[in-house]
């Protein structure tokens, strides 16, 4: 009985309890009083290790006034800011925010805050921008791949389109100005936006001037007005509105197809449903690709046989052709047998991505340790704020399962001619076929995901440089049966934690090692999702 | 209608005395949802909602009891309309721990410091799957791949690590109450 009972708390704490397990635990706790003291033991030590509240730990109170050099946010011996303290940050930051606005809310509707606290300004970040079409910004231009930190966004105009970091996705018309108020909520002062918030995205809360809005797994749109005045209108499921001043329990359902216009007084009226669906703006923005933004592109265009390397000089935003490693760019292995040309081969990939290219010109890598660089004419700067993306498409041609594990890899890895084995970046996978990062120092994040065998993939990854603070890197490894959406996937492969590098990548290395022969093809280096990824795009 | 004045001095007064009490709050929620990523939703959930109502709050009446009633509240409206939670506790039972938690508030917080220490006697790989987990807050299949360890022995690992602890704490609560 107790160990079942540890077992079962054990599996709510991790959030791996199923249904029955869940029901079963809360008929103990509902009968059985000494359950229930096990029960709050257990959890409260859980609370202490998640918190990090134990008596040898200094309880420290975040002062919001003073800037982030200040702040006494905790570092460890790797450099890594401590979880609790991030969290402690968001939810200052969230207060700071709600006070605001609420100070507003008493006031004339139509006012806007205009006292971004400091500690706004260096929060983490709530959201991305997906989507930026024809947008005019008030303020700092937002291009699509940003992070969003918490704070005020106007759009003069345009429309684009946010993925807010706990799922729910928000299409902003402009003029528009909203507040991004944390992972799950949004301030909207003036304008149009429509919010799609499911599949685990439910909850999500669109503040107004007069109202509150909470998402219980729907899409719906919220049109705000100068006077403050807001309409609710629900496309798909339902929410829960009530008007600024009125007690939570006296929320009231609106279910789709129906609509409310919640007065500047907070007086609900209904109004008919009337508002185009999320998909509607997305339609209407029709995205398409803008590979006219890559910084550098290599699609192996040349005629099928063999190539000398020095004749590698096709492709935009290079340097120089592609190249052996230099005796001062090895380490490991020392010597270097990778021979001085490239094959190139026609029709060896399986592409079922809208892609022009993965069909004529490819390189095939022969088998044993083969390791080519290039020098990019564009470096990528670390120590700036900017975003960039990249895309291979690669094809493992078989996959030895039947010995023991051992390296049979492909890594694209960008380095920096100035101090070539400090800070890198290296996108490939693992021994055990897990797409995984590598970051200078040796520091690797894997993803629990096993590549599929023998297809032809498509690698996306995303590195968020900051000039301060954290960068954050991304990858995903997209199959043959995998689509790929207008825009960045709401979940990655891999995504790091506690990096920061600061060095300027300017070489690219593309290394393959085992006994396999991979073919690569399509290597793109740009600013946007866009700019790297296929896009189906429709004529209109 | 809200009032014009709050009852806060300032902004600054409210953070600061929502910021002393909010690890308070954590431990709080987690006895109700026991997911630490969930509850530190519901406390900034609560932080909003203690705001909105800042002019209803009495300064002479201690501010934690207050922001808890608040955090339940918050906590039983997360439950409703989160899918994992929604068919864990019913009301009654809710009422049945938090009443039940009050009571023990003198022997969990004893638990605490007896947790400092049995936190130092655990070896040194179960340390590390403590620290990853819970310190530096890595995901459980961020865990298993840098530790080279499958997924479902993660789990396993913490499941052991917490009942030795448990038992290390009540083993040295006994001790200090000489009843071993």
């Amino acid at each position: 009985m107790h160990r079942e009972l540890q077992s079962l708390i054990s599996a709510t704490c991790d959030s791996r309890a199923t249904d029955a397990e869940l029901a079963h635990l809360a008929e103990l706790l509902r009968d059985d009083s000494a359950a229930r003291d096990e029960y709050l033991r257990y959890v409260d030590l859980h609370a202490a290790l998640s918190d990090e509240a134990l008596p040898a730990f200094v309880s420290d109170v975040i002062d919001y006034r003073i800037s982030s050099d200040l702040a006494p946010a905790k570092i460890d011996g790797a450099g890594n800011r401590k979880p609790l303290m991030r969290w402690l940050a968001i939810v200052a930051s969230v207060a700071i925010f709600v006070g605001i606005s609420f100070r507003v809310s008493r006031q004339t509707a139509n006012k806007v805050p205009d006292d971004i606290s400091p500690s706004i300004a260096v929060a983490l970040p709530v959201a991305t921008m997906l989507l930026a079409e024809d947008c005019h910004w008030q303020g700092d231009d937002l291009k699509e791949g940003v992070r969003l930190r918490p704070g005020r966004v106007e759009l003069e105009s345009g429309t684009a389109v946010l993925r807010f970091d706990g799922g729910a996705e928000l299409v902003l018309v402009g003029p528009a100005t909203i507040v991004l108020q944390s992972a799950a909520s949004v301030l909207v002062h003036l304008g149009d936006v429509v919010v799609r918030a499911t599949n685990g995205a439910e909850g999500f809360v669109v503040m107004t001037p007069t109202s509150e809005v909470v998402d219980l797994g729907t899409e719906f749109a919220v049109k705000v007005r100068h006077s403050g005045a807001t309409e609710v209108h629900v496309l798909d499921g339902e929410v829960s509105y009530r008007g600024i001043n009125t007690a939570d329990e006296l929320s009231k359902i609106l279910r789709a197809g129906e609509g409310v216009a919640i007065d500047e007084e907070g007086r609900p009226t209904a109004v008919p449903m009337n508002s185009p669906r999320f998909q509607d703006f997305v339609n209407r923005v029709n995205p398409r690709s803008r590979a006219d933004l890559l910084t550098a592109y290599e699609g192996f265009n040349y005629s099928p046989g063999i190539l000398p390397l020095e004749q590698s000089t096709v492709g935009k935003g290079w340097a120089g052709p592609w190249r052996r490693r230099l005796p001062a760019e090895r380490k490991a292995p020392a010597e270097d047998s990778s021979p001085g040309h490239f094959e190139i081969v026609h029709g060896q990939m399986n592409v079922t991505w809208p892609v022009p290219g993965g069909r004529l010109g490819m390189l095939k890598l022969p088998s044993g340790g083969v390791f080519y660089v290039r020098p990019l004419k564009q470096s990528i700067n670390l120590d700036s704020d900017r975003v960039t993306f990249f895309s291979l498409m690669a094809r493992e041609t078989e996959r030895q399962t039947d010995t023991k594990p051992r390296r049979e890899d492909l890594r694209l890895t960008f380095r920096s001619s100035t101090d070539y084995f400090s800070d890198s970046i290296s996108f490939g996978h693992s021994v055990g076929y897990q797409p995984h990062v590598q970051t200078g120092g040796g520091v690797t994040h894997t993803s629990p995901m096993v590549l599929p065998a023998e297809q032809t993939t498509l690698w996306i990854g995303k590195i968020i440089s900051r000039s301060r603070g954290e960068d954050e890197i991304y990858f995903r490894i997209y199959g043959e049966e995998d689509v790929l959406g207008y825009a960045e996937p709401a979940t990655w492969h891999v995504a790091t934690r506690g990096v920061e590098l600061n060095t300027h990548f300017d070489r690219v290395l593309l290394s393959s090692t085992g006994t396999a022969v991979r073919l690569v093809d399509e290597l793109r280096i740009g600013p946007t999702w866009r700019s790297v990824a296929p896009m189906v795009e429709r004529n209109e | 209608m809200t009032k014009d004045i709050s009852k806060f001095d300032s902004h600054e007064e409210f953070m600061r005395r929502f910021l002393e009490c909010q690890r308070g709050l954590l431990r709080y929620v987690m006895c109700f949802v026991p997911n630490a990523h969930d509850a530190r939703d519901i406390v900034q959930n609560t932080a909003v909602a203690l705001w909105k109502k800042n002019d209803q709050y009495d300064p002479s009446e201690p501010f934690m009891p207050w922001a808890c009633r608040f955090a339940l509240n918050e906590t039983r409206l997360f439950m409703r309309t989160d899918q994992r939670w929604k068919h864990f506790l019913d009301d009654e039972t809710v009422n049945a721990l938090a009443e039940r938690r009050h009571e023990m508030a003198d022997e969990l917080d004893e638990r605490r410091i007896h947790l400092r220490e049995c936190l130092r006697k655990l070896p040194e790989n179960q340390r590390s799957v403590v620290e990853g987990y819970y310190f530096n807050d890595l995901s459980i299949e961020q865990l298993a791949g840098s530790l080279e360890r499958s997924v479902e022995a993660i789990y396993k690992s913490l499941q052991r690590i917490r009942s030795t602890l448990m038992e290390c704490v009540q083993r040295q609560q006994s001790s200090a109450s000489g009843i071993e």
